[in-house]
């Protein structure tokens, strides 16, 4: 027990199997006997194509769903244990946020103002702080100048800024984002990039990506790839995009300055070490090419 | 398009009739109604009409906006005004005689005043309750009325709930219904012609999806609902309280003031009018 | 516009834009000018990508195209026809322009996955015969199993219902497909798998097609000729070559230049000479194999 005080998440053997009737024979374990930690102030963004698991295991994190078998450790209380009660998932659910794919279906209020305050308002806080944590929430996302709209009149962008909001005013210690960007188009996408890495780097909130666009994984400190129900890869971003081949059998795909390299090596053009950033790409290329005029 | 029709127009502002409480405006709108009501003379009438355009003044509502908003029921208006001028019988000589048709001044009188009642019913109603006040804020206001009742049983705060939701998603579901619609035709589907019964076959393709939608919506809004904890047998607090200020108090007290006036405005005689033709006229009793 | 398959006034497009402006709410106080001034050509056999970001337009555009919307000014013409001629016909002309809205997951509606992508030629008054027929070519190229066939649509998973509703628009025989955004949200594969089905469809049958899409590198794949929306006006418009190759002008209106697109840019900067396709994986690969070869040489 000692030992999981630092971590946020930890799941040991973990497994969880849909209970649908109809397709219960052929129907892969959604998860299977993963097993992974998460230490606090880590960004992690989790791959995997439709319907590998990903999703189902961030629903288990956020006690949406019930383990079928192995243990589940949230910052170093067992979820799976035999005593744990209702009213302890809903104590460790504000310290667990989720935001969702679809921006439409999460807003509750009317007015943005009074969405930021749906959590704060059910965790029963007094009314100062709640108005203390909706304005900082909002300036946080930075939707102040919105508080008083009407969340259908937003974009998408700014609808998922607003559940991104809500679910701040609850002071969670982890953020899981199901993926959230993927029904933006690519402007809200970026902003709503650039506010999970803002929180992560500046509040030290835990981040947990889960997402199919490989290059806002690059970004993250750690990526974990899911297929079938497992995990086929963990590591850095750098160590786990380098194995391209490996990720087009899975049905993704290494970001595109990986792409262009991995393909130059085979083509007999290699380059020194292992490149990731866009920046990296072309330092590389510049070498590799500025060597060959120089020769 | 669909979604260009609006739905309980709230417009936005900063007026008096904005800042009011919700609940000034739901206690007050009811005082108002009850006026039109009690009104039974064309004395009364002005007064009412007058106070109603004093209200549009303060709401700095324009008056086009309220035309629009009397226009849907101009039709229901003209048929019942036809059928009081043409059903009411009357003890004098009727006004008209021609074949079947019988017209009494009563007929005519009862129709007058029945469209201005529900003219000024609708300006009113929506004046101080729909044009000034946001959905959420009617909501809160109707919830804290009624709160009492969740002393004897009532979940009242489970409605109001349901309330905010129903309202936060009605727009979306008009897009929706929209979307559907226009992906539909274009898929040859044709919602306008045939017989009813071919028309109502029609709608399958288009409220099939709508239900389904509306129930992953539902689902998927529950949980995300759970995930902010929110438990509907857990005490909430709230970030908006209502609060009564000073305007509140004056509002019921001019529409107090307001009821009375009608009141005796109805009953007052001609003769204190001077008893004149336009006296007798404007006292005249319904 | 203009078009390299364009000489003078016989111009072979099967579907055109003159003058066109559109108004959203017009005469209410939330009037808003969507589009003005557009004049296009779609070529008859081709794949236009149709490309720019949220508000630029496009989704204005591709309502416009199948007369859902009717221009506020301006004429439509299909196969040289104004297609609002007669209003009464519109839905005539919707089935000649077959649209696929984005997220088209929520058009399903029928009791069977068959039964729903036979609604559109049903509503055509096909023969069952003919209805089997484009349901089965619809099916082939969008990948659906045969064992999905006879089940609820509301059972499948999020790609196999998107494969669906496409292939319900492709039943219906329209010799013009417009897609919006049909990959919005799908992993790598299935975005290829899709997309290579409407290509290999498409092909076969002589369609000419629109593809709406965020994406420069689907564009860049899939597209031979491009037009990029801005604030409701045609930027640019030409081959994909064209188009693409001013990297730094579609940067500034704010699209998602593909990386290797910025990183070739960034190459040619540093006084690379790299010459090609600039905006593929394949094309700036092969760019720099040419350079290292000439500099090895």
């Amino acid at each position: 027990m000692e030992e999981k005080k630092n971590l946020v998440i930890s799941a040991e053997h973990l497994t969880y199997v849909y209970e649908d009737a109809a397709d219960a024979q052929d129907a892969p374990p959604a998860v299977s006997d993963v097993s992974f930690s998460v230490e606090k102030g880590e960004y992690i963004a989790i791959l995997g194509h439709n319907g590998s698991g990903k999703s189902t295991l961030a629903k288990l994190c956020n006690m949406i769903l019930t383990p079928t078998e192995g243990r589940l450790f949230i910052l170093g209380r067992e979820v799976t244990a035999e005593g744990f009660s209702e009213e302890d998932t809903f104590d460790l659910r504000a310290e667990i946020g989720m935001v969702f794919q679809n921006p439409d279906n999460q807003l509750v209020a009317t007015v943005v103002e009074e969405d930021v305050a749906f959590g704060p308002e059910n965790l029963g806080l007094p009314r100062e702080e709640i108005r203390r944590r909706v304005n900082g929430a909002l300036a946080a996302v930075g939707m102040e100048e919105y508080a008083h709209h009407a969340p259908h009149k937003l974009s998408g962008g700014q609808k998922q800024r607003i559940a991104i909001a809500g679910i701040l005013a609850m002071k969670p210690s982890v953020i899981l984002f199901d993926e959230s960007t993927s029904m933006l188009d690519p402007l809200g996408r970026a902003e709503v990039v650039s506010i999970m890495e803002r929180l992560n780097r500046e509040d030290g909130i835990t981040v947990v990506h889960i997402t199919h666009y490989m290059d806002e994984a690059a970004r993250a400190s750690r990526v974990i790839v899911m297929n079938d129900g497992r995990i086929a890869f963990d590591g850095t971003p750098r160590e786990v995009f380098k194995n391209v081949d490996q990720l087009r059998a899975l049905g993704l795909e290494a970001p595109q300055g990986v792409e262009l390299l991995y393909e130059l090596a085979r083509a007999g053009m290699p380059h020194k070490g292992d490149p990731l950033t866009e920046q990296e790409c072309i330092d590389a290329l510049a070498e590799m090419l500025g060597g060959d005029v120089c020769v | 398009m669909i979604s260009d029709i609006t739905l309980g127009q709230f417009f936005p502002g900063f007026s008096l009739l904005h800042k009011l409480d919700p609940r000034t405006k739901l206690i007050t709108g009811i005082l108002f109604i009850v006026a039109i009501f009690l009104a039974k003379t064309p004395l009364a009438f002005l007064a009412l009409f007058l106070f109603t355009v004093a209200m549009i003044l303060v709401s700095r509502i324009s008056f086009s906006v309220i035309l629009r908003g009397i226009r849907p029921v101009i039709y229901i208006l003209i048929f019942t005004s036809i059928l009081n001028i043409l059903m009411t019988k009357g003890t004098s000589v009727p006004l008209v005689d021609f074949w079947i048709i019988e017209i009494y001044r009563e007929g005519i009188v009862r129709a007058v005043f029945m469209t201005m009642r529900v003219i000024l019913l609708i300006v009113g109603s929506s004046l101080l309750l729909t044009y000034t006040t946001s959905p959420i804020s009617l909501t809160d206001g109707l919830e804290s009325l009624l709160s009492p009742l969740s002393k004897i049983g009532i979940p009242v705060h489970v409605f109001s709930m349901m309330m905010t939701i129903a309202l936060r998603f009605i727009p979306t579901l008009v897009e929706e219904t929209d979307k559907i619609m226009n992906a539909q035709k274009s898929r040859g589907a044709d919602f306008t012609s045939g017989s009813i019964v071919r028309r109502a076959k029609a709608l399958i393709p288009l409220l099939v999806p709508l239900f389904v939608s509306a129930f992953k919506r539902a689902e998927e809004l529950a949980v995300a609902m759970e995930c902010r904890c929110y438990r509907v047998d857990k005490k909430r607090t709230k970030l908006v309280k209502l609060t009564f200020h000073a305007r509140d108090l004056l509002s019921f007290l001019v529409f107090a003031l307001f009821l009375a006036g009608i009141v005796l405005i109805s009953r007052m005689p001609a003769s204190m009018l001077g008893g004149g033709f336009i006296a007798r006229l404007l006292c005249y009793r319904i | 516009m203009h078009s390299p398959r364009c000489w003078g006034v016989m111009c072979v497009y099967k579907l055109e834009l003159k003058g066109i402006s559109y108004l959203y709410s017009k005469n209410t106080p939330f009037e808003k000018l969507a589009l003005s001034e557009i004049n296009l050509g779609f070529e008859e056999g081709k794949i236009t990508g149709l490309i720019g970001h949220t508000g630029s337009g496009k989704s204005t555009l591709v309502n416009l195209l199948n007369g859902l919307y009717r221009p506020t000014e301006g004429t439509v013409l299909l196969d040289g026809k104004d297609i609002w001629e007669n209003p009464k016909q519109i839905a005539k002309i919707r089935t000649q322009v077959g649209l696929v809205m984005q997220y088209p997951e929520y058009q399903l509606f029928d009791e069977t996955v068959r039964a729903d992508i036979g609604f559109a030629p049903r509503n055509l008054g096909l023969s069952p015969e003919e209805v089997e027929r484009r349901v089965s070519e619809a099916v082939a190229f969008t990948g659906i199993p045969d064992a999905l066939l006879d089940r609820s649509p509301f059972e499948l998973s999020g790609g196999q219902k998107r494969r669906v509703a496409i292939a319900g628009v492709m039943a219906m025989g329209a010799g013009v497909l417009v897609l919006d955004e049909p990959a919005a949200g799908l992993d790598p594969r299935g975005r290829r798998e899709i997309l290579d089905g409407v290509r290999a469809y498409a092909r076969k049958n002589g369609l000419t097609v629109i593809l709406v899409s965020h994406s420069m590198e689907d564009m860049a794949l899939y597209c031979d000729n491009v037009i990029v929306m801005n604030r409701g006006r045609v930027y640019a418009s030409g081959t994909v070559d064209e188009v693409f190759s001013d990297a730094d002008g579609l940067m500034e209106i704010g699209l998602n230049v593909p990386m290797v697109a910025r990183i070739a840019a960034a190459l040619r900067k540093k006084g690379f000479p790299l010459e090609g396709t600039l905006y593929t994986v394949e094309g700036v690969k092969d760019a720099i194999l040419r350079l290292g070869k000439e500099g090895r040489a």
